[in-house]
């Protein structure tokens, strides 16, 4: 799956942002679980309040089902105008 | 509806008018603009960077723009949001609305924007004489989408 990281979030992991990555995850769940245990800096700065998850640009929720070749967005706080 | 994500400056002035231009029939048209700020908690601003989510961010704020149409008989729309490096004083964004009446056109700009401070997959990092800092949606933005929200 390919990782997009938006705002703040993205300085917690950069090499992530835009990679490729094989996770074996089939739900958002597993790929945060994944994130938890490989990615502990990541992993703390998705616990803050506010961040808004996409799967294949839909927003999506922890038990959302994805694809080996998913497009997965971990979005900050939300914040235009 | 047009709905423009884009790195170029704009003109307000000259996007309001060709709004008006293009909806002759409407009996109000109500307009908003926002600006970068010259000075923010007291530091003078050097620059402001806009991150979207190519397509996603389009699709996103079409949606809520063509179901807030529908909902509220809005004529048209036209949202049109800065990404990129943006200068103080220059306009981030213009939400223009045309209806039959100035209640729903007022009301409709109003929701529009308070969605944008919330809902749309954008980010802004400021950076001033002081240093640079992520702007997230504060308490105050968050209560008025949800009071604009429930008038809607």
């Amino acid at each position: 799956m390919r990782f997009l990281l938006f705002g703040q979030i993205r300085e917690a992991a950069p090499h992530l942002h835009n990679a490729e990555m094989t996770v074996g995850a089939r739900t958002l769940d597993e790929v945060l679980d994944w994130i938890d245990q490989n990615e502990s800096d990541l992993g703390a700065a998705l616990k803050r309040g506010g961040v808004r998850y996409a799967i294949d640009q839909h927003f999506a929720d922890g038990p959302t089902k994805l694809h080996a070749d998913s497009e997965v967005a971990l979005m900050s706080p939300l914040s235009g105008g | 509806m047009r709905i423009a994500i884009t790195e170029l400056a704009f003109d307000p002035v000259a996007e309001i008018a060709a709004f008006e231009a293009s909806d002759p029939n409407s009996g109000a048209l109500a307009t908003f603009v926002g600006r970068c700020r010259p000075q923010s908690n007291g530091r003078a601003v050097r620059l402001l960077e806009l991150q979207h989510y190519a397509g996603f961010t389009e699709a996103v704020v079409g949606d809520f723009a063509t179901r807030l149409a529908t909902e509220m008989q809005i004529h048209d729309i036209a949202i049109i949001h800065r990404v990129g490096i943006i200068s103080p004083g220059e306009a981030i964004v213009l939400v223009a609305v045309s209806s039959d009446h100035r209640a729903e056109a007022l009301h409709a700009v109003e929701v529009l924007i308070d969605f944008l401070k919330t809902d749309a997959p954008f980010w802004k990092h400021e950076t001033t004489d002081a240093g640079a800092r992520w702007i997230e949606p504060t308490a105050g933005d968050y209560d008025r989408r949800r009071a604009s929200g429930q008038r809607t």
